[in-house]
């Protein structure tokens, strides 16, 4: 916020006025144990709506939940689509979750992730002879330097010309979609072609091989998305990057202080947020699409951020959420076969969120009552000389 | 491409703009206060399916727009109560409540998809404007909604730059605790500020199905919601540069077509591009030159929660 003179003037005893309701919003002194209240808050809200939404619906309420659990733990098939949704979406969680930590937003992980995918298929389009150890890494590195590249911008215009990064990563969403779209429907148009705007589908070496676990077949991505929450949750504890932005995050001004190059943290942290959706698409491009497509991500970007925010700078949190995240889109899909529309598992989700945020609202507010004489103003007075300075 | 053809085709570029300058000129409101209503696509989406569903029972669009105000406004209040009263964070509860309205709005309107609308926004002609040559067929053949929607941002100028009214928004949006001091109800302005722009977002989506598409479908307002979010930005938060982003990003799309038909050889894509392109470098543009003065186009106190004190 800008400082200003007519800062001081807020800190002035104010003068009295007229109000509506005996009863004010403010925040807790000492907030504690946030993200409990908001988890739980969460879960509440999932039981909820998930009892509710069947009474939107013409299904009887048996039904709807048969069809979520046989779409869920209750068969193989169900299970493979769960930990196929999951293997992208952990990745956009910690997209998200990573640059969160310093207080950035990356909102543009959609289209890191398209342009990662795109990367990786021009790299493999520009080798098809190549062997699939040889072209399988070659299009991991690519589509993570592509999730990159697509972040640099926003970056840019954040550190040097002070541009939100919220408007410029979520507006380059689009502009993703419009190139890979171009791609798809001229230079990479397909053979034969199935409906959507899909390219030819990439080399078949190319494509990562599937493992078979009881019938529950997923790619081998799922392995590296399981696995870099643990990464990232030991690099933040045991590694200098680590630290400093952890250090960063809490307070920039005492890292500054403390002789940290907070400007070369906030550039890392974001390419690594690129670099993790690029992966992220290029991994889901690889392993189940096989070919790029404008829908490829289906939003799995915001669900990610979302997931992010909810987790609140926990990297194994991020991997529980997108797990849990994950049921509940497998399970809205297989809606569809007792006849609801899978849409509806958006509302669901949408409550959720707001039940969070009530939960969190709960941890960091209270009510006051304003009625009690002084109680605000005689505060405020004797504040004022340390507050002049103080911005929310 | 000749002179009646130019004319149609601005005529068009201005029609199915109309959505998109009502919802960005109530969003513009919203912003000057302090809030972003990032939530807007799903606001448009509600005011859509609730202005077709009243179009549908009661035969006029009159009412079918009202309806979408009124639904518009009753979501977009939702989105206010939660951000601006419990100061929870915009941009999570903005992502929530699209997925809110996405998930409802399809599973109700199932049943009206490719349900052809029985009431329609008429075209309202100008006695003597419109038989001009070339501007009576590009500028006042229009309906009614498109002439209102072209005053509108002279209307909001006049208030945010000439009242104390729009004295008091701005001085909300750039520094709270200096209008609560002056004894403004910070909260209060701005959950007023949601509602009003719940309702043009609203009526901005009921237009699209009413008087554009003429028709309900999943998803109808196909990120004509978020090209208004990025005009405001586009428009560095001035109302009359309101109406120039949304006639540019309007025109653009209908050049899209218009390219493909006249076999410009431009892909498509570069015209549906252009208006987040655009967006993004004139901020950027904006703020390097504003950089030496050391101010900022945007309301200061944007996005952030107000707490007294």
């Amino acid at each position: 916020m800008k400082e200003s003179l007519i800062d001081a003037v807020a800190v002035l005893p104010p003068t009295p006025k007229r109000s509506f309701s005996p009863w004010r919003i403010e925040r807790r002194p000492d907030p504690e144990r946030i993200s409990l209240y908001r988890i739980s808050a969460v879960l509440l809200g999932l039981a909820v709506s998930l009892v509710v939404a069947p009474f939107f619906t013409s299904t009887p309420p048996a039904e709807f939940y048969g069809a979520i659990w046989s779409g869920t733990f209750g068969s193989p098939l169900g299970m493979s689509n769960v930990l196929t949704i999951a293997t992208p979406l952990i990745l956009a969680g910690l997209a998200a979750s990573i640059p969160y930590r310093l207080g950035l937003w990356n909102v543009g992980i959609d289209g890191q992730m398209l342009m990662g995918a795109w990367t990786a298929t021009a790299v493999a389009f520009a080798m098809p002879q190549a062997p699939g150890f040889l072209m399988i890494p070659t299009m991991m590195i690519a589509g993570m330097i592509g999730g990159a590249l697509w972040i640099i911008i926003p970056t840019f215009a954040r550190l040097v010309l002070g541009v939100s990064e919220v408007i410029t990563t979520f507006l380059l969403n689009f502009v993703a979609v419009g190139w890979v779209a171009y791609w798809c429907t001229g230079p990479w148009y397909p053979k034969s072609s199935a409906g959507g705007v899909r390219a030819e589908p990439i080399p078949i070496q190319g494509e990562i091989g599937k493992m078979d676990i009881q019938g529950i077949v997923v790619t081998w991505g799922i392995l590296i998305s399981i696995a870099l929450p643990f990464v990232f949750w030991a690099a933040f504890r045991f590694t200098r990057w680590g630290y400093e932005v952890t250090m960063i995050g809490d307070n920039h001004r005492a890292g500054r202080y403390g002789g940290m190059n907070v400007r070369r943290l906030l550039v890392t942290s974001m390419l690594m947020g690129g670099l993790l959706a690029g992966f992220g698409g290029t991994i889901y491009m690889m392993g189940t699409s096989g070919q790029l497509s404008t829908s490829l991500t289906n939003n799995t970007g915001f669900n990610g951020l979302v997931i992010a925010v909810l987790a609140g700078s926990n990297e194994l949190a991020v991997l529980a959420l997108a797990f849990i995240y994950s049921l509940l889109l497998a399970g809205g899909g297989s809606l569809g076969i007792v006849g609801v529309d899978s849409d509806l598992v958006f509302a669901i989700i949408g409550i959720t969120l707001i039940f969070g945020s009530f939960g969190e609202a709960y941890a960091r507010l209270r009510l006051v009552r304003t009625k009690s004489a002084g109680a605000r103003s005689d505060s405020k007075v004797k504040e004022a000389p340390w507050t002049i300075n103080s911005s929310h | 491409m000749d002179y009646q053809f130019l004319a149609l085709t601005i005529a068009t570029a201005i029609g199915i703009s109309t959505a998109i300058l009502v919802a960005a000129t109530g969003e513009l409101l919203v912003e000057k206060v302090g809030v972003y209503n990032i939530a807007l696509e799903g606001v448009m989406l509600v005011g859509a399916l609730t202005g077709f569903i009243a179009g549908q029972t009661t035969g006029s669009w009159v009412l079918g727009l009202i309806a979408g105000g009124v639904a518009g406004c009753a979501f977009a209040m939702v989105f206010g109560l939660i951000t601006v009263v419990l100061r929870t964070d915009m941009i999570v509860v903005g992502v929530a409540l699209i997925l809110v309205a996405l998930g409802t709005t399809q599973t109700i309107g199932s049943s009206y998809v490719a349900v052809e609308a029985v009431t329609k926004i008429p075209n309202a002609d100008i006695p003597v404007l419109s038989s001009l040559p070339f501007i009576g067929t590009a500028l006042f053949q229009q309906t009614w909604v498109t002439y209102i929607a072209m005053a509108l941002p002279f209307v909001v100028a006049f208030i945010l730059f000439r009242t104390r009214h729009g004295l008091n928004m701005r001085a909300i949006g750039e520094n709270p605790n200096a209008a609560d001091t002056a004894g403004i109800s910070v909260i209060g302005w701005r959950l007023f500020y949601v509602a009003v722009g719940g309702v043009l977002a609203g009526v901005g989506g009921a237009y699209i199905t009413l008087g554009i598409v003429d028709s309900w479908a999943g998803n109808v307002t196909a990120g004509q919601g978020w090209i208004a979010f990025a005009i405001v930005f586009f428009a560095g938060w001035q109302p009359l540069w309101i109406l120039v982003g949304a006639y540019f990003f309007g025109a653009l799309s209908v050049l899209g077509d218009v390219g493909q038909v006249m076999g410009w050889g431009v892909p498509s894509e570069a015209f549906t591009v252009l208006p987040y392109v655009g967006t993004v470098a004139v901020m950027m543009l904006r703020a390097w030159k504003q950089k030496s003065k050391g101010a900022v186009s945007w309301p200061a106190a944007l996005g952030l929660p107000f707490y007294r004190g």
